[in-house]
């Protein structure tokens, strides 16, 4: 079942078009990928689908509701921490929650259970105005699980969190998704962090989406390698130019730099070994996530 | 729509700003309890024998003086009259020694009263055989007025009072005049301007907005809040205030005569060759103090809720608190002091819902006097004050449930 579906969604503000003409979905259970760096829209996307601003064409439906003519029911189903969790700081942690949890009928033994899934038990009844960032960003996810919805949105969930927070964090969202059926929409440009969580990826870059692919073992296909190579002796860098599955060669501080088609590290390794060069190492310089990315959002490889 | 409203009140309760306005506006009732008392007893000294005497006896130093020199000169005008102040001077002393040496009879006032009104009725009588006519219908009218007044007094038993007597009505009467000066509108611009402004920094509006709730009910709920807590605050002290003054005060005035719904007209007077306020005779009627009140805190709710919907407007119109709060401060005092000092506006203040800040000026009559305006009504000041309200509200409820939150 789709639980977020966005059609033809532009947004223009000012003179400015900021997201132009973008169409993704997302299904139930699935961890889905917002990837592009500072400027490329995501945001923006966020901001609408949470309703904040309005698109100029295109629709968003949640769990079947259109978010312009049925905003309440659609919102229900929806989870959201968009950019930094602002809280107020002059409320305890937990009467910020309340706050939510008046407004959507949520019970305080639900309160409790969510504020004991982010580990915040401890500090719940501090004033925000005392918590550090890594809290505030427990907070904010636990502001957006307290309903059990059916979509959370979470826009750079990470930020401030520390190496165990980060994981707590992705333990907890692979349990909402996988064991609940949340659907979860994160954007980020930390690329480990969507490597090691999502399902899907979306990459985004001046408002459009360059692709949508799928995350398999935490790694994706890409059309080229790109591979360090050492030898032992001296070799003319335009023998390995003319190669024809290589697409630039280039020396670095670490040995030769080579982008060549995807899986045909080992053909060259053979055609150099058949010409009897030694072979002191060779390796993969960028993996699967990261170079997609730097394929489709920096367009192409450095 | 309950649970928004709950909401609010814990988030407008628990910012310590509302609690360092409050404490303010209680100060300021306090130091008005206290200045209504001050002048009671500066009055008091004033007009006591002892002070009496003193003064008399100084101005008696002066006029012996004065004396000595007419002899000199040989000016036998000045001399006679110096001598006849002197004379006076003389049995204002003896009679205040009297005075201290007797004291009052709590019936001197009755007699006074009695004479007083014997003295209207001779007045009103004559104008009635000499004839009513164009000329002198004011005075007439002015002088059956004073009479209706003071027999009400008579017959309730009423001490006739000077006004700086410390009473709940001259508390409530000399707050009234801070508030005039633009004091009530500056704390509700202060106190409200961030109400929605306040959410943009830091950005919490966007935690609020992502709440499956319109739009339009989170407005209103703000709304709502800010209006009660606005209004609490500023009357709960101000009867609180009374209540003190009443319990310490000795002078009752619960059922005091006090004339409301004076209407005005424009004449030319002769004697500044100018245009002048004058009253239209048998326009005004009489209320006793309590009603007077009770009439005054009715209108300055409407006051209130009006100043409230124009500043959540412009709360809902800028992102930042800071410059909300300054445009509102701004504004607010601008229309309140521009429209008593600038001629041109003062002919349009009954337009500026600014102007109505002094209710109890506005019930009794006194604000077309000072603005020079026989337009500033109570009902003008209720279309007003609607109407802008109304306004004002319209333009936040567009302006909040059409914007994109940019923040």
């Amino acid at each position: 079942m789709k639980v977020l579906e966005v059609n033809n969604l532009k947004k223009t503000l000012g003179k400015r078009e900021i997201i132009k003409n973008i169409s993704f979905s997302i299904e139930e259970g699935e961890i889905f990928g917002f990837l592009g760096p500072n400027g490329a829209g995501k945001t923006t996307t966020i901001r609408m689908l949470v309703g904040l601003i309005h698109p100029n064409e295109g629709s968003i439906s949640i769990c079947g509701h259109d978010l312009k003519n049925d905003t309440e029911k659609a919102l229900r189903e929806v989870g959201a921490v968009v950019e930094n969790p602002e809280l107020y700081k002059y409320l305890s942690g937990r009467e910020n929650l309340m706050q939510i949890a008046r407004i959507r009928n949520i019970s305080k033994e639900d309160v409790n259970e969510t504020i004991k899934l982010v580990g915040l038990e401890d500090r719940i009844d501090d004033k925000v105005r005392k918590y550090s960032l890594g809290m505030k960003q427990r907070l904010g996810l636990a502001a957006s699980l307290l309903s059990k919805p059916k979509l959370l949105i979470l826009d750079e969930p990470t930020n401030g969190l520390d190496p165990s927070g980060i994981l707590d964090f992705r333990e907890v969202v692979k349990k909402a998704a996988k064991e609940k059926g949340m659907a979860v929409f994160i954007s980020s440009h930390i690329l480990s962090e969507v490597q090691h969580l999502c399902d899907r990826v979306a990459f985004i870059n001046h408002g459009t989406i360059k692709s949508v692919e799928n995350v398999v073992n935490e790694s994706m296909e890409t059309d080229t390698d790109i591979i360090c190579l050492n030898l032992n002796e001296e070799i003319d860098l335009n023998e390995l130019k003319n190669i024809e599955y290589v697409n630039s060669v280039r020396k670095s501080d670490d040995g030769i730099e080579i982008i060549l088609l995807s899986n045909k590290t080992s053909n060259l390794i053979k055609h150099l070994v058949n010409r009897n060069y030694n072979i002191e190492e060779v390796y993969k310089i960028r993996r699967g996530l990261e170079q997609r990315y730097m394929e489709l959002v920096e367009g192409g490889i450095r | 729509m309950l649970s928004l409203i709950k909401n609010e009140f814990i988030k407008i309760f628990k910012r310590p700003k509302t609690w360092i306005v409050f404490t303010l506006f209680i100060a300021l009732v306090g130091i008005n309890i206290f200045g209504t008392w001050k002048n009671d007893q500066t009055m008091r000294e004033w007009i006591s024998p002892e002070y009496q005497i003193k003064q008399a006896e100084e101005q008696l130093t002066y006029i012996r003086n004065d004396i000595k020199r007419a002899e000199a000169d040989g000016d036998e005008n000045w001399l006679n009259s110096s001598k006849e102040i002197e004379k006076n001077l003389l049995k204002q002393i003896e009679d205040n020694k009297e005075i201290i040496k007797n004291g009052i009879s709590e019936e001197a006032w009755k007699k006074d009263l009695e004479q007083t009104i014997k003295d209207l009725e001779i007045t009103v009588e004559s104008y009635e055989e000499n004839g009513i006519n164009e000329w002198n219908k004011r005075w007439y009218a002015q002088s059956k007025q004073e009479l209706e007044d003071y027999k009400y007094l008579r017959d309730n038993n009423i001490m006739p009072l000077q006004g700086w007597e410390y009473t709940e009505a001259s508390f409530f009467r000399n707050l009234g005049s801070f508030f005039g000066f633009g004091l009530l509108i500056a704390g509700i611009a202060v106190f409200m301007s961030d109400m929605v402004s306040g959410e943009c920094t830091p950005a919490t509006l966007k935690f609020l907005l992502v709440q499956p709730v319109k739009r339009g009910k989170i407005l209103f709920s703000k709304f709502i809040v800010s209006l009660v807590t606005v209004t609490s605050l500023i009357v709960l002290p101000q009867l609180a205030g009374m209540a003190i003054v009443n319990i310490t005060s000795n002078t009752e005035v619960s059922n005091y005569p006090v004339r409301i719904e004076q209407k005005y007209e424009k004449q030319f007077d002769q004697n500044s060759q100018e245009m002048i306020l004058e009253q239209v005779p048998n326009t005004s009627k009489m209320v006793t103090n309590n009603e007077f009140i009770l009439r005054s805190i009715g209108y300055q709710i409407i006051f209130i809720v009006t100043a409230c919907s124009v500043v959540f407007m412009i709360s809902t119109i800028f992102k930042s608190s800071m410059i909300s709060m300054a445009v509102s401060v701004m504004l607010t005092m601008f229309l309140t002091i521009g429209a008593q000092a600038i001629g041109t506006l003062r002919d349009y203040s009954h337009l500026l819902f600014t102007t109505y800040a002094d209710a109890g000026s506005v019930i009794n009559s006194s604000l077309p006097l000072a603005y020079q305006n026989t337009n500033l009504t109570i009902m003008n000041g209720v279309i007003c004050m609607t109407i802008t309200a109304i306004i004002a509200y319209i333009v936040s409820h567009i302006n909040f449930t059409k914007k994109d939150i940019l923040i």
